[in-house]
């Protein structure tokens, strides 16, 4: 995404503070795919559902707002990232199904469609992702999935744009690491 | 590697540059181990989205579309607002100010010959459903045809309101059933019989109506006041006899009808012997002429009541 000023983006954003609902409609085509790929990655168990909560609040603040369009977007994620908070610690019923998705190379399965194993694979990769920080694997899936500027995740963070390149940098070794733990034994041999 | 060997990503900062970094969560395969490049890839394709979410009850308050997915109030909406731009657009220009000016002339035009403000030839007119109102009980509204039909016969303007009016008037006093001559009085410079002929040829009214709408334009006539006047004699005569009746015994022979006069000539002779003298002169216009005898009985016979009483 680009930092530089957008003037369209400034018009629409004018509009939508002011309650058009066409400017409204179009600042959710920008962004309601984006949050939703970040909040099934954050394993959500209602993605769409989580969009529509993020996208209520915004409108319903939006008059409040003030930024450019990477600390809008920011703002937008930031909510997004609060709400996802808010559902992972009323999620306790989910500990079973991490369990299940944590052993599925070794668990003998007679009978599994696409959607599952689909799912099953999600997971391995997301588990990949437990070595991190919250903030590292927030960042992380930002630039990844969501393929947000270091801008954008800097206010989606609040923190600062330096701040976000030491934690994505400590996240790109942590993972390294975790791959070189299985590679340095296959050199050393 | 040994426990004690340290590898390059747990190196310092220093030798890891953003641009590595940008690079590896760009995707490049180039940079990092490739354990880590297939994370990344696959969590690019596991959960990018490719459709848009759905718009819940809540969100659509705040967004016109329940469902983006099918994007057709969208479009529509889109659609409109071009096309209102578009139409802006065109009216801002000269050729369509020009359009706009005609059409706007041209409605206006309209208006004013429905309320009769404005004559307009090619447009039917309006004025010809006004008018007479025809209380009779087959009145079929034929006035607007009728005055439109007259209108395209005659050649003077002038006369085409005037054959309308005296059409109009003329229904009327059919209505009223009356022989007032005094409406046709505006007739006199115009050639009577023509505007009897037109008025019958175009005329809606039919059978007795129409008799009788004829009847009474020509008897507007002035060349028929002697006509008049011989019938007006008569209907005084009958009228007279009608009192003679009432007053007198029903056998009086002046009481009967001409043919009953010369019937009863002797009877006169015979009954009144001393009225000889005063009725001989009329006697002989009794055999003679019957009408006549009654004519010219009327001072006769008041001579004749006159004598009755100076002989009794």
């Amino acid at each position: 995404m680009s930092s530089t000023p957008n003037p369209t983006f400034d018009a629409v954003l004018a509009a939508a503070k002011a309650g058009d609902s066409i400017a409204f409609e179009q600042l959710y085509r920008m962004l309601n795919r984006r949050v939703a790929s970040f909040a099934a990655a954050r394993r959500a168990a209602d993605p769409e559902g989580v969009v529509n909560d993020v996208f209520i609040r915004v409108f319903k603040n939006l008059p409040t707002f003030e930024g450019d369009q990477d600390r809008f977007i920011g703002w937008v994620f930031q909510i997004a990232r609060n709400r996802l908070i808010d559902e992972t610690r009323h999620r306790q019923r989910r500990v079973d199904e991490l369990l299940l998705a944590e052993q599925p190379t070794t668990q003998a399965l007679v009978a599994v469609d696409d959607e599952a194993l689909s799912q099953i694979e999600s997971e391995r990769l997301l588990g990949q992702l437990d070595c991190l920080t919250d903030d590292q694997r927030d960042v992380v899936l930002l630039r990844v999935v969501a393929d947000q500027s270091l801008e954008v995740v800097a206010a989606s963070l609040d923190k600062s744009v330096g701040a976000i390149k030491s934690i994505q940098r400590r996240a790109i070794r942590t993972l390294a690491r975790e791959f070189e733990e299985i590679v340095p034994e296959a050199v050393s041999r | 590697m040994s426990e004690f060997d340290v590898s390059p990503f747990e190196m310092d900062d220093n030798s890891l540059s953003e641009t590595d970094i940008e690079a590896v969560l760009a995707g490049d395969q180039t940079a990092g181990p490739d354990a880590l490049h297939d994370l990344i890839s696959g969590l690019r394709e596991r959960f990018e989205a490719s459709t848009d979410v759905p718009v819940g009850a809540a969100l659509a308050e705040f967004i016109d579309v329940v469902d983006l997915t099918t994007t057709s109030t969208h479009t529509e909406s889109r659609r409109n607002r071009k096309m209102i731009t578009g139409i802006g657009t065109f009216i801002a220009t000269t050729t369509g100010k020009i359009v706009l000016g005609t059409t706007v002339a041209a409605a206006s035009m309209g208006a004013a010959h429905a309320v009769d403000m404005v004559e307009m030839p090619g447009l039917p007119e309006s004025s010809a459903e006004v008018i007479v109102v025809d209380n009779s009980e087959d009145s079929e509204e034929t006035v607007p045809t009728q005055a439109h039909d007259e209108s395209n016969a005659m050649e003077d303007e002038d006369t085409k309101e005037d054959e309308t009016e005296e059409v109009v008037i003329k229904e009327e006093a059919i209505e009223k059933s009356d022989g007032e001559d005094s409406e046709g009085e505006g007739t006199k410079d115009r050639n009577h019989g023509q505007m009897i002929s037109e008025f019958a040829t175009s005329t809606e009214l039919e059978g007795c109506e129409k008799g009788q709408a004829i009847s009474e334009l020509a008897s507007s006539k002035h060349d028929d006041e002697d006509q008049d006047e011989s019938d007006d004699a008569e209907e005084e005569d009958e009228n007279d006899d009608e009192d003679e009746l009432d007053d007198d015994s029903k056998d009086h022979p002046c009481k009967d009808d001409d043919l009953d006069h010369e019937s009863e000539d002797s009877d006169h002779e015979d009954e009144d012997e001393d009225e000889d003298e005063d009725h001989e002169d009329h006697d002989e216009e009794h055999r003679g002429n019957g009408k006549a005898k009654g004519k010219s009985n009327k001072p006769d016979h008041d001579d004749d009541d006159d004598d009755d009483v100076d002989e009794s």
